[in-house]
C-alpha cells in the first residue's frame, strides 16, 4: 500500500480557506461559533476537535518584496495547517485504549468508537494538534481523509484547494518535489525558503510536509518537536535510582537503629 | 419509487460535488493571485 502524505506550500496559499471549508463539508464537522478574534482575519486560531485544517494567517513587517508590494503596510503569508500525522505518533504511543490506529496509508487514525476521552493523545502531541471536544468529551483531529483514500480519492482539502498549494501524494515524491520547490524559490532570490519535515527528531519525520519562509515558529512549526515518550528511559532510570536509595536508606536505618539501641 | 442511486452513496456524490464548487468559488481568489498580488498586499 502507498504511503502517502500532504505538502503544504505557503508560498502558493491565498489564504481563501477553500481547505478548512472542504474538510467541515466533508467529514460533517460543527462550526467553531461566529466569533470575530481580532486576530488578522483569522478567527478560527488554532486547530482543535472542530478545526482539522486551520489556515494561519501570519503577519509579515512592511518590507516590499516579502510577499507585499508596498513599504508601508503589512503583508500576509498563509500556510494551511494540519494534523502531521508523525512517523512517531506521541497520540498514538500514549492512547491506553488502541483508539489511535496507523492506517495502510501510514496516517493516524483516532477511532471514534473506541475512544473513551481520557485526553492522553492531547498531552502527548507535540504539535497541540489534538483536542477533546468538551461537549462529548471524545478526543478529534484530522482523519486523512481515510475513508477518500480508502476508495482511491485525496483528501477533500487538497481537491478543494485552487492554487494546489495543498498537494497529495506518495510521501518520497512529495518530499523530492518539495525540495524541487526550495531550488526553484531560492533562485528567484527566495533565499529564507524552507522545508518543514523534522526527520531529524524524536517524531522521526512527518506525513505533512510544508514549505516555508523563515523561521518556521512564525507558523507555529516547532524547530524539535518531541515524542514525550523518549524521556521514558532516563525517568525509569531516575525511578530506578531513587527506589535503590531509598531502600538503602531502609536497610541502614534498620542496622544503625538496631547497634545504637544496643 | 426508488432512485436508481443508493441514498448513502448519492449524498455522498453532492458532497464530492459541493467540493468542486468550494473550489470553484475560491479559484476567483486565486485570479487575483495570477498577477502575483496577494490579499492583502
Amino acid at each position: 500500500m502507498t504511503t502517502t502524505a500532504f505538502l503544504t506550500d505557503s508560498r502558493l496559499c491565498i489564504g481563501c480557506k477553500a481547505c478548512e471549508v472542504a474538510c467541515k463539508e466533508w467529514n460533517d464537522v460543527a462550526d467553531d461559533g461566529f466569533h470575530f478574534s481580532g486576530l488578522s482575519y483569522d478567527n478560527t486560531l488554532a486547530l482543535g476537535h472542530s478545526t482539522w485544517r486551520h489556515v494561519q494567517f501570519v503577519e509579515n513587517p512592511p518590507i516590499p518584496g516579502h510577499g507585499g508590494n508596498s513599504g508601508d503596510a503589512i503583508s500576509w503569508s498563509f500556510l494551511s495547517d494540519v494534523c502531521k500525522h508523525c512517523a512517531n505518533a506521541g497520540c498514538l504511543e500514549g492512547c491506553p485504549t488502541g483508539a489511535i490506529v496507523r492506517t495502510e496509508f501510514g496516517g493516524v487514525f483516532i477511532q471514534p468508537d473506541i475512544c473513551n476521552g481520557c485526553a492522553y493523545c492531547v498531552v502527548t502531541c507535540p504539535f497541540g494538534v489534538v483536542q477533546r471536544n468538551p461537549q462529548e468529551g471524545r478526543a478529534f483531529k484530522c482523519t486523512f481523509c481515510y475513508d477518500r483514500q480508502k476508495v482511491g480519492l485525496q483528501p477533500a482539502c487538497a481537491t478543494a484547494c485552487p492554487t494546489e498549494s495543498i498537494k497529495f501524494g506518495e510521501l518520497e515524491d512529495l518530499r523530492q518535489q518539495a525540495r524541487e520547490r526550495i531550488d526553484v524559490l531560492r533562485d528567484r532570490g527566495i533565499a529564507d525558503a524552507e522545508i518543514y519535515d523534522p526527520q531529524d527528531s524524536s517524531v522521526g519525520g512527518t506525513h505533512a510536509i510544508f514549505v516555508v519562509r523563515g523561521d518556521p515558529r512564525a507558523y507555529n512549526l516547532p524547530p524539535n518537536p518531541e515524542v514525550p515518550t523518549v524521556h521514558l528511559e532516563s525517568g525509569w532510570r531516575a525511578a530506578g535510582i531513587g527506589a535503590l536509595l531509598m531502600t538503602a536508606a531502609t536497610v541502614a536505618a534498620f542496622i544503625f537503629g538496631k547497634s545504637s539501641r544496643e | 419509487m426508488s432512485s436508481p442511486v443508493p441514498r448513502e452513496e448519492s449524498r455522498l456524490l453532492e458532497k464530492e460535488q459541493r467540493l468542486i464548487e468550494i473550489r470553484r468559488e475560491a479559484e476567483t481568489l486565486g485570479e487575483v493571485g495570477r498577477d502575483g498580488v496577494r490579499p492583502g498586499g
